[in-house]
Order: C-alpha cells, then structure tokens, then sequence
C-alpha cells in the first residue's frame, strides 16, 4: 500500500477522529446517563480505529478486546445498576460547571504542552508490520518487572471481588444459597 | 483484498490522488459486498437446514412447500420478514433499541474479514487475525445489552443480562484454547497457521494431532464456541420457556432478522476459526501434494474449508436439538469449574510440549521413529 494509501488513510482518520470527537462529547453532554455510556463505545472504538490507522494493530485491537469488551460492560452494568438510572437528570450546578472548565482547561493546557514538547518520530505510515512478537518480547524481557506488577495487582483485584461477595460459611449450616438452588 | 488495492491503486499512479482514492473506496465496498452476498446467501441456507436437520432429528418433515423440497423457504421468510410490521415499544428508548441491531450484524459480519477461505481468497490478511475475531465478537455482547436495556421489557433485560454473563465468562476458555493452539505456529495469521498444518497428508499435522494438549484444546474451544453463540444447550438467555425470547423480545420484522442472522454469521465465524486453527483450514487432504493447476487448487482447497466449516455448523445443530438447555448455575458451573481448569492445564501443558519438542508433533515424532 506505502504511499498509494495516503489518501485513503486521511479519509479513515479523520472519520475515526469525528467519531471519537463527536462521541465524546456525547457522553458529557447526553442527560440520559445510559446513553452516555453507551456513547462512549464509539469514542473506545474510534480511538482502536486511529491506533490501526498508526500500524498499531495489536494495541487496535486489544483496545476492542478490553475496554469495549470489558471496561464498557463493566461500565454499562455500573450505570444499569444505578439508582433510578432510568430518571436520573445529569443536571449540573453552577459551581460543578466552574469547576469543570477550569480543570478541563487546566488538562488541555498540560497534554497540549506535553505534546508539543515530546520530539515526536514521525515514522509514517507502516501497514501490515507484524507488532505482536516485538510487544511479547519486550513485555518478558524490558518491561518484566511492570508486566508482572501488573498481573499480581490484577490477582489482588479478583481476590478481593471473590472476598467480598463470598457467601457467608457458618458452622454446622449449609452453605446460604445451597439449599435455594436445590428447590429451583 | 489489500494486495488488490495496491496492485490497482499502483498501476494508476498517474492518476490524481482523487482518483486513486475513489478506486480504492470502490474495491472496498466491492468486496464487503462481495463477502456481505456470501455471508447472507449461507444465512439464509443455514435456517433451511437448521429446520430440515431438526426435523430429522425430531422425526418431522421440515420445509417442503416452497420450491422443490421446500428449498426456497428461506427466501419467503426473507420477505415474510422485510414487509412485517416494524414495531417500536412506547416506552422503548428509541436511540438504543433502533442502533442495537446494527451493532450486533455489523460486528458479526465484520468477524467474516481476516478468514482465509484459501491460498489467495480472503478479504484482508491480518497479522492478528484470531485476536481481531476475539475482540470484534466482544462487541456483540456489548449490543446485546443495548437492545436489551432500549426495550424496556423485563424479559428482555434478564436475556440480555444473562447474555453478556455468559459471553464474557466463557470467553476465558475460548481464548485460553486458542493461546494452546497459536502457540505452536507462533503466529495469528490465519494464513499462517494454516500454512503451518501443511503435510503429513494433510490431515495428520493438524493442529488437533499436534499434541493431546491441543487435541483437549479443540474440543473446550468447540463447547465453549457454543456457548458463545448462544446456542441450545447454553441458550438461557433467549430461554423462550422462561423469558419469552430473552433480549429480543420486543423486537419485530427485519430488526429481529438482524440478531437472527448475526447468531447464524457467529455459527459460521467460530466454526471457521475452530477450522482454521484446530483441523487444517484449506489443507487438502490426501491429493493435496499433487501439482495441478491453481485455479482447480483454489475451488479445491474453499470447497474443503467449507466442507470443514458445514460440518462443524451441523454437529452445533445435531447438538441444538439433542441436548436440553442447562440451568444458569450449571452453566456457569461448566464453564468456571470445569473448562477455565482444563483450558489452563492445555495452555501448560502445551507449551512445555513445545518448548520440550521443539514444536514437533505427535505425527512428526511417529514418522521419525518409522523412518529411524
């Protein structure tokens, strides 16, 4: 494709760039809080296009994998599971709004400095450049310590969610639940 | 399909940029369409033979009105369901209920793109071909919950509840099989891994030969492959005798066929998956070795890999209308208890085989002490 694809790869930019722009707005501006969330698929899916787009294709797609298929669950059951979530008016106060725009300034002030100071390698564009082994091999040799890091903070997390919704073990009585789900 | 891109778009050099671009956008669409007409022709042939294996099995008929041997049954329900009337609940949230239908067929047709169907046919050769059908499919569950929560209806909203219950939690096995697989190729290329299952008559290198790791590997893919699909006996969330239709309930006409075709697209996806990485892809079998010409190659090696995949779509229906449907804590109870084990026990075990042998499998160790 090299340089024949430019054209066609500024069109799918600037539509996954729209996308994600467009949606995220949606998600702050939307006053039905399960639209919102659900808005926020398109923003996660835009930005997995823009890394495609950047011959980023394992981070792309592993962008689909968690956080469309995992984060956004998670995040849709939390608002699901919301009080009256149905009714609930995402109604912002004054002194919320003052607030919010000074510290979404204060943000777009940082990232936009960092990202002018950052000497940018602009490599261009490199399609179909397998990304999956060189990632593999500098997560088990470079970055060993944080990868790991990582995983046993994932374990400590999943320990804790069994811990806290364990079903209560008294001695000398069945287990709560047992006997329910033997009638059902 | 990329290569044709750049073929085309590099013989038109002199082209201005906007010409290259349009070419570019046109083959696109051709071949999504092209893909769209297949996957939407096998929809269609799949219900028919969903109803005649069923009536088979249940000692029925099945179709037989519509043309010879009820064949085009499935056009009149095409049409039977474009015309019916598209219903909207009051109460419904417009936005979420009208955009879920698209989200799930999109996604479940866009899982139809890194297949390779053979040596030189398939739409786009990805270099994370499985991890790209992984992830496309984790958006279906996501839609799901959309239609689910847009209807407003009860039914639908424990369907689609216990939809995305057990699409994420069966994932874990599907995924972890998989990894047993890939890690012997050392690659997720379909093509790739395909290639890599070449010889030994085309049969023997299999991937579900390779080592008795792999071998247990396939088949927690291929019940958890159903799970996934949402097929009898792991249906609960379209549970028709417990909650009416699960998280299409509310939905009418060509809405409901979208989430019925995407469950038919899903069929076929994880069926070619299970093909291409466990039992050969477009391997020929035996006359493979031959030289003939390519073109008879190419008819040969997709007429295998869709004889593999039918297969497999008809052992899923033998399965729909054998077993009856498990209970919600049986079903998790399968797939926490029993597969999530055995598919992490796969993933050790084969890759010490691996690291051990050098990849070499059962069929490459019985054929060096034959010839020793």
């Amino acid at each position: 494709m090299s340089m024949d694809a430019s054209a066609v790869h500024a069109l799918f930019f600037y539509f996954f760039a729209a996308m994600t722009i467009v949606s995220a707005l949606l998600v702050v501006l939307l006053r039905n809080i399960v639209r919102s969330a659900f808005s926020l698929f398109f923003t996660l899916f835009g930005v997995a296009g823009v890394y495609i787009l950047l011959g980023a294709d394992f981070v792309g797609v592993a962008q689909v994998l968690i956080y469309i298929g995992g984060v956004m669950i998670l995040i849709v059951f939390g608002v699901m599971l919301t009080h009256n979530s149905y009714s609930v008016d995402m109604f912002n106060r004054l002194g919320t709004l003052v607030m919010g725009t000074v510290s979404a300034i204060v943000t777009f002030t940082i990232v936009y400095y960092s990202i002018r100071q950052v000497p940018w390698l602009l490599s261009g564009y490199k399609a179909n450049v397998p990304t999956t082994q060189p990632i593999g091999v500098q997560l088990l040799t470079n970055y060993l310590l944080p990868f790991e890091l990582a995983s046993v903070l994932l374990v400590f997390a999943m320990v804790g969610a069994a811990y806290l919704i364990r079903s209560e073990v008294r001695p000398g009585k069945e287990r709560a639940g047992g006997s329910e789900r033997k009638d059902a | 399909m990329i290569g044709l891109i750049g073929h085309v778009t590099s013989s038109l050099a002199h082209a201005g940029p906007l010409v290259r671009l349009l070419v570019t956008v046109v083959i696109m669409l051709v071949s999504a369409m092209v893909v769209l007409a297949v996957a939407l022709l096998y929809e269609g042939a799949a219900t028919y033979a969903e109803r005649k294996v069923a009536g088979d099995i249940q000692a029925r008929i099945g179709p037989n009105r519509v043309g010879p041997y009820g064949l085009l049954q499935f056009v009149a329900d095409g049409v039977k369901l474009l015309i019916k009337e598209d219903i909207i609940p009051f109460y419904a949230d417009r936005w979420l209920f009208i955009g879920a239908p698209y989200i799930v067929f999109t996604a479940s047709f866009a899982a139809f793109v890194p297949l390779s169907y053979s040596e030189h046919v398939s739409v786009a050769d990805l270099n994370v071909g499985v991890l790209y059908v992984v992830a496309i499919s984790s958006v279906v569950s996501m839609a799901i919950l959309m239609g689910a929560w847009g209807s407003n209806n009860k039914w639908s909203l424990f369907g689609g509840m216990r939809a995305v219950a057990q699409i994420i939690s069966y994932e874990i096995p599907i995924v972890l099989s998989l990894l047993a697989a890939v890690i012997l190729p050392a690659s997720l290329d379909m093509k790739d891994i395909i290639v890599y299952q070449s010889g030994g008559l085309g049969i023997f290198r299999w991937l579900v030969f390779n080592n008795p790791f792999t071998f247990l590997s396939f088949f927690v893919y291929f019940i958890a492959a159903i799970a996934e699909v949402n097929r009898t006996p792991f249906d609960i969330p379209e549970a028709e005798s417990e909650i009416v239709a699960g998280y299409h309930t509310e939905y009418t006409g060509m809405r409901f066929a979208f989430f019925f075709m995407a469950e038919y697209g899903d069929m076929f996806v994880v069926s070619a998956i299970a093909t291409t990485l466990f039992l050969g892809g477009w391997q020929v079998p035996i006359i493979g070795g031959l030289s003939m010409p390519v073109w008879l190659r190419e008819v040969l090696e997709v007429a295998v890999f869709f004889a593999k995949v039918f297969l497999l779509i008809y052992v899923m229906m033998w399965i729909r209308w054998t077993l009856p449907r498990l209970r919600v804590d049986q079903l998790m109870d399968l797939c926490w208890k029993y597969l999530t084990p055995i598919a992490f026990f796969n993933l050790v075990g084969a890759s010490v085989w691996v690291l051990l042998l050098h990849g070499r499998g059962v069929y490459d160790l019985v054929a060096g002490l034959l010839i020793h």
